[in-house]
C-alpha cells in the first residue's frame, strides 16, 4: 500500500486530538472529583446516580423528620412524666385526705390538689417547636375555637364558673383541641402517630381526668352543702365514699399516663431505632451513589500519568513524521 | 544525425513534463482533494531505415489521474454519516449543558427539593417560615422550569438559524457544481487535460455538500455528473435547481415544522426533499422532534417531555391543593386553592407558574385536610407522596421520570459521539485507502524528480554530442 502524505497526517492529528481529549478527561476527573465529566460519557452511570441522589435526598429528609419527631416525643415523654408525676401527688394526697378523715389540713390539701390540676393544665398547653403538643390538630392559638366563657386561646383551660349542687366549686376544665393523631412520613412506605392526643392521657374527651380532679378538690374542699370547709369539719362517710371512688379513678387515670408514656418510649425507641437504620442505609446509599459517580482518584492518576506519556511520544513522533521525506536528504 | 538531434529535443520535452508533473504534484501535497498525475511517456513510432525500424524517442502519451470513483462514493456516504453525527453531538453538548446534569443544581435536584419541603412541611405545618421556605423551593422549580424551556427554545431557534446558513452554503455548491459540469463537458470536449483539476474540484465541492445533506451520484454528458439528494434531482449536467426551507404551522396546536423543497430558479417548489443524513437533515429532525415543544411526531421531544412534567406538576398538585385548607380557613367547604397556575388547560414548562392564591400569603398553602386543624398535615403529605407515586406520569414517579429523560439525552449523546467517532474511522480508513491511490507521496515524487532530472541531463547531453558529432561534421572541409 502507497503511504502518502495525508495518509499519514490525519491519523496523526486524531490520534493527538483524542490523546489530548482523554488527558483533559483525567484532567477534569482529578479536579472536580467527579467521574462523570458528561452524561453522554456514562449514560448508565448517570441513572444510577440519579437514581441514588433521589433516595439520598429524600432519606435525608425523612432523617431530619425523623430527629425532629424524636425530639418532640422525647420533650413530650418528659412533660407526661411530669404529668404523671402530679397525678402521683393528687393520688397521695387525696390518700392523706382521707386518712386524716376530719383535720385541720383538708382545706390546705384541697388547696394543693387544686394547684396541681392548674400545673397539669399548664403542662398540657405546652408548645414544642411553635405548635401545642395535646391539642391533636388544632395546633396553633388561631385554631382553638372560643367563646365567651374562655378566657384564653390555650387548649386546654380552667374555668371558674358559678357554683352548684353538682360543683360546689364551679371549676370545669375544657379542652378545645381535638383528638386527632399527627402523622408523619418516616419512610417512603411508612407513617408514624407523633403526637399523644389529650384522650390518651386525660381519658374521654380529653377531660375525664380533670373532672376527677375537680371532684375530688369539691370533696376535699367543700362541705355537702357547698360551704367551704374550715378547720373543725371533717369528712362525712358519704364524704369518704366519694373520696374513695375519685382516688381510684385518679390512680387510674395515674396508671394510664404511665402505660401512654411508656408506649411512648417504646415509640422513640422503635423511630431512634429506624432512625440509626435510615441513616446507616444513607451511607451505603452514598458510597453506591459514590462508585458510580466520583473519581477513583488512584485510577484516574494513573490514567492521566499514561495519557501524559502517550502525549509526549505523540508530539515527538509527530515531528519527525511531519519533517522528514526523500527530499529532506536530497542535496 | 539530425535524428538524434530531435530524439534528444523529444526526449529534453517529455522529461521537462514530468518535471513539471513531478512539481505540480508536489505543489498540491496538502490541497484537499487533489488526485496525483503521472505522465506516462511512450515510444514515438519508429522509422523502417536499412531494413530495421529505428527508434525515434519518447513523448508524453497523457497524463494519468487516479480517481477512484468507489472510495469518492463511500467517502461521501461516510462523511454525511459524519457530519449528522457531529451535528447530534454538537446540540446534544448544548442541551447537557442547559441541563447542568450531574450537578447539585439540576432540574431534578430541584424537584427533589421541591417534594422534600412538603415532607419537611408535614412535621409543621403550621410555621409559616417553613411555608414561606416552600413557596421559594416551589418559585426555584418554576424557574427551572422557564429557563429551561427558553434555552431549550433559544438552541431550536439556533438550529433554524444554522439550517438556514447550511442552505444557502448548499446553494451555492449545487451552482458550482452545475458551473464545474459545464467547464468539464467544455474542456472534455476541446481535449483539455486540465478537467481532471476541475473534477477534483467538484469532487471536493461533492463531499462538502454530503457533509449537510446526503448525495447520489450519476454520471452525465460529457464527464459531468447529475446529482441527486434523496432520489431528488438537484443537478442536470449544467443546470442546478435551489434548496429551501419551508415552515409550516399547524392552526390548531400551533406546531411549527420545516421541510426542505427544491425549488426552481423563481422559487417555486418542485418537490419536497426528505434527506436521510448530513448536518441538514439531523438538525431538520432535531428542530422538527427533539426540540419541538408541541411535536406531535410521537418521536423523543425533550420540549414536549418538559411541558408533560410541568402540566402533570400542575395537574397532580392542585388536585391535592383543591381539597385543602389554609392556616385561617374555616367552615366545611374547602376554598379550593391551586398551587399551580394555569388551573385551566395543559400547562407547558413556559406557563407554570405559582397560583395566586397562595403566592403571597404563605399561610393560605392549603397543608390540612381540614378547616381550623393548622396541625393536619394530610394535604402536605399527600404532596409530599407524589415524589414516590409511580401513576405521576407515564407509569413513572417524577424523579424517575426525569431521570430517564435525562437517561435519554445521555443515550443519545452516547450515541452520537460513538457514531461520530466510528464514523470518523471509517471515513480516515476511507480517506487513508483512497490517499494510498490518488494521493502524493513526497518520497514518490523525490525519487520522480530525481528520476526526470537524470533523464533530461541524459537528454541534454545527447544533444550536447549531436552538436558535437554536428559540428566535427561541418568543420571537416575546412
Amino acid at each position: 500500500m502507497r503511504v502518502t502524505q495525508n495518509s499519514i497526517i490525519p491519523k496523526y492529528q486524531r490520534t493527538l486530538e483524542e490523546t489530548q481529549y482523554r488527558r483533559f478527561l483525567e484532567q477534569s476527573r482529578l479536579s472536580t472529583g467527579k467521574d462523570i465529566i458528561t452524561i453522554s460519557e456514562k449514560p448508565k452511570e448517570i441513572v444510577m446516580v440519579k437514581h441514588f441522589n433521589t433516595l439520598v435526598n429524600q432519606n435525608e429528609k425523612y432523617l431530619d423528620n425523623l430527629e425532629l419527631t424524636l425530639s418532640e416525643l422525647q420533650n413530650v415523654s418528659d412533660q407526661t412524666t411530669i404529668i404523671s408525676d402530679k397525678f402521683r401527688d393528687i393520688r397521695d394526697h387525696s390518700i392523706n385526705a382521707a386518712r386524716e378523715g376530719a383535720s385541720s389540713s383538708l382545706y390546705t390539701i384541697g388547696v394543693q390538689i387544686r394547684d396541681l390540676m392548674i400545673d397539669i393544665i399548664n403542662l398540657a398547653n405546652m408548645e414544642f417547636n411553635g405548635h401545642y403538643v395535646f391539642s391533636g390538630t388544632k395546633t396553633t392559638a388561631e385554631s382553638i375555637d372560643m367563646d365567651n366563657t374562655y378566657q384564653t386561646d390555650l387548649p386546654f383551660e380552667l374555668i371558674e364558673g358559678e357554683s352548684s349542687l353538682e360543683n360546689f366549686s364551679g371549676f370545669d376544665v375544657v379542652f378545645k383541641g381535638n383528638l386527632k393523631d399527627r402523622i408523619i412520613n418516616k419512610s417512603n412506605n411508612s407513617t408514624e402517630k407523633v403526637n399523644i392526643t389529650a384522650d390518651d392521657l386525660f381519658g374521654s374527651e380529653g377531660e375525664e381526668a380533670f373532672k376527677s380532679i375537680i371532684n375530688l378538690y369539691n370533696t376535699i374542699t367543700f362541705n355537702s352543702d357547698g360551704s367551704k370547709r374550715d378547720l373543725t369539719d371533717a369528712l362525712t362517710v358519704d364524704d369518704v365514699g366519694k373520696l374513695d371512688t375519685f382516688q381510684k379513678e385518679i390512680a387510674q387515670f395515674y396508671e394510664k399516663i404511665n402505660r401512654t408514656n411508656g408506649e411512648l418510649g417504646i415509640r422513640i425507641n422503635r423511630l431512634e431505632a429506624i432512625r440509626q437504620q435510615t441513616e446507616e442505609e444513607n451511607v451505603r446509599l452514598k458510597e453506591f451513589r459514590s462508585i458510580h459517580e466520583d473519581t477513583n482518584v488512584a485510577d484516574a492518576a494513573i490514567k492521566l500519568s499514561k495519557e501524559e506519556n502517550l502525549l509526549q511520544y505523540t508530539l515527538q513522533v509527530g515531528g519527525r513524521l511531519i519533517r522528514q521525506s526523500l527530499l529532506d536528504f536530497l542535496a | 544525425m539530425l535524428s538524434s538531434l530531435e530524439i534528444g529535443k523529444r526526449a529534453l520535452l517529455a522529461q521537462r513534463i514530468g518535471l513539471d508533473v513531478t512539481s505540480n504534484n508536489i505543489a498540491n501535497v496538502n490541497t484537499p482533494g487533489y488526485s496525483r498525475r503521472e505522465a506516462i511517456m511512450s515510444e514515438t513510432d519508429p522509422l523502417f531505415r536499412n531494413g530495421g525500424f529505428y527508434g525515434t524517442g519518447a513523448v508524453v502519451e497523457k497524463l494519468r489521474t487516479y480517481r477512484e470513483e468507489f472510495f469518492d462514493r463511500e467517502i461521501r456516504d461516510t462523511g454525511s454519516r459524519k457530519a449528522g453525527y457531529e451535528a447530534d453531538e454538537r446540540l446534544l453538548q448544548r442541551i447537557e449543558s442547559i441541563l447542568a446534569e450531574p450537578s447539585n443544581h439540576s432540574l431534578s435536584n430541584v424537584i427533589d427539593d421541591f417534594f422534600s419541603s412538603f415532607n419537611e412541611l408535614a412535621t409543621t405545618p403550621e410555621d409559616v417560615s417553613l411555608r414561606d421556605y416552600l413557596l421559594s423551593r416551589a418559585a426555584t422549580l418554576v424557574d427551572r422550569f422557564h429557563t429551561t424551556a427558553e434555552q431549550l427554545s433559544t438552541v431550536r431557534e439556533e438550529t433554524l438559524n444554522n439550517i438556514d446558513a447550511d442552505i444557502k452554503i448548499a446553494n451555492g455548491i449545487i451552482q458550482e457544481i452545475a458551473h464545474l459540469n459545464k467547464q468539464i463537458a467544455n474542456g472534455n470536449a476541446r481535449g483539455n487535460a486540465d478537467a481532471q483539476s476541475l473534477i477534483d474540484r467538484r469532487e471536493t465541492k461533492l463531499e462538502e455538500l454530503a457533509e449537510m445533506v446526503n448525495v447520489n451520484v450519476t454520471n452525465g454528458k460529457a464527464g459531468s455528473i447529475n446529482l441527486f439528494i434523496n432520489g431528488i434531482n438537484v443537478v442536470t449536467d449544467g443546470d442546478a435547481a435551489n434548496l429551501k426551507i419551508q415552515e409550516t404551522v399547524n392552526s390548531n396546536t400551533g406546531e411549527r415544522t420545516i421541510i426542505l423543497l427544491k425549488t426552481d430558479s423563481n422559487d417555486n417548489p418542485l418537490a419536497t426533499i426528505t434527506a436521510a443524513s448530513g448536518r441538514i437533515a439531523k438538525n431538520i429532525k432535531h428542530y422538527n422532534t427533539t426540540l419541538d415543544d408541541k411535536d406531535s411526531s410521537g418521536g423523543f421531544s425533550m420540549g414536549n417531555s418538559l411541558n408533560n412534567l410541568a402540566n402533570a406538576f400542575v395537574q397532580k398538585v392542585n388536585e391535592i391543593t383543591t381539597q385543602g385548607y389554609g392556616l385561617d380557613d374555616t367552615g366545611n367547604t374547602t376554598p379550593g386553592r391551586n398551587f399551580f397556575e394555569p388551573s385551566v388547560g395543559n400547562a407547558t414548562a413556559f406557563t407554570i407558574e405559582i397560583s395566586e392564591d397562595v403566592l403571597d400569603n404563605p399561610r393560605d398553602i392549603p397543608l390540612s385536610a381540614a378547616a381550623g386543624e393548622p396541625g393536619d398535615n394530610t394535604i402536605a403529605r399527600s404532596i409530599s407522596n407524589l415524589a414516590n407515586d409511580s401513576s405521576f406520569l407515564d407509569g413513572k414517579t417524577p424523579s424517575k421520570y426525569f431521570t430517564d429523560f435525562i437517561g435519554t439525552i445521555a443515550n443519545m449523546g452516547n450515541e452520537a459521539a460513538n457514531g461520530n467517532s466510528t464514523s470518523t474511522l471509517v471515513a480516515e480508513q476511507l480517506n487513508s485507502q483512497r490517499e494510498s491511490v490518488i494521493g502524493v507521496s513526497l518520497d514518490e515524487e523525490g525519487v520522480n524528480l530525481i528520476k526526470y532530472q537524470k533523464a533530461f541531463e541524459a537528454s541534454s547531453r545527447i544533444i550536447n554530442m549531436s552538436n558535437d558529432l554536428l559540428s566535427i561534421i561541418i568543420n571537416l572541409g575546412t
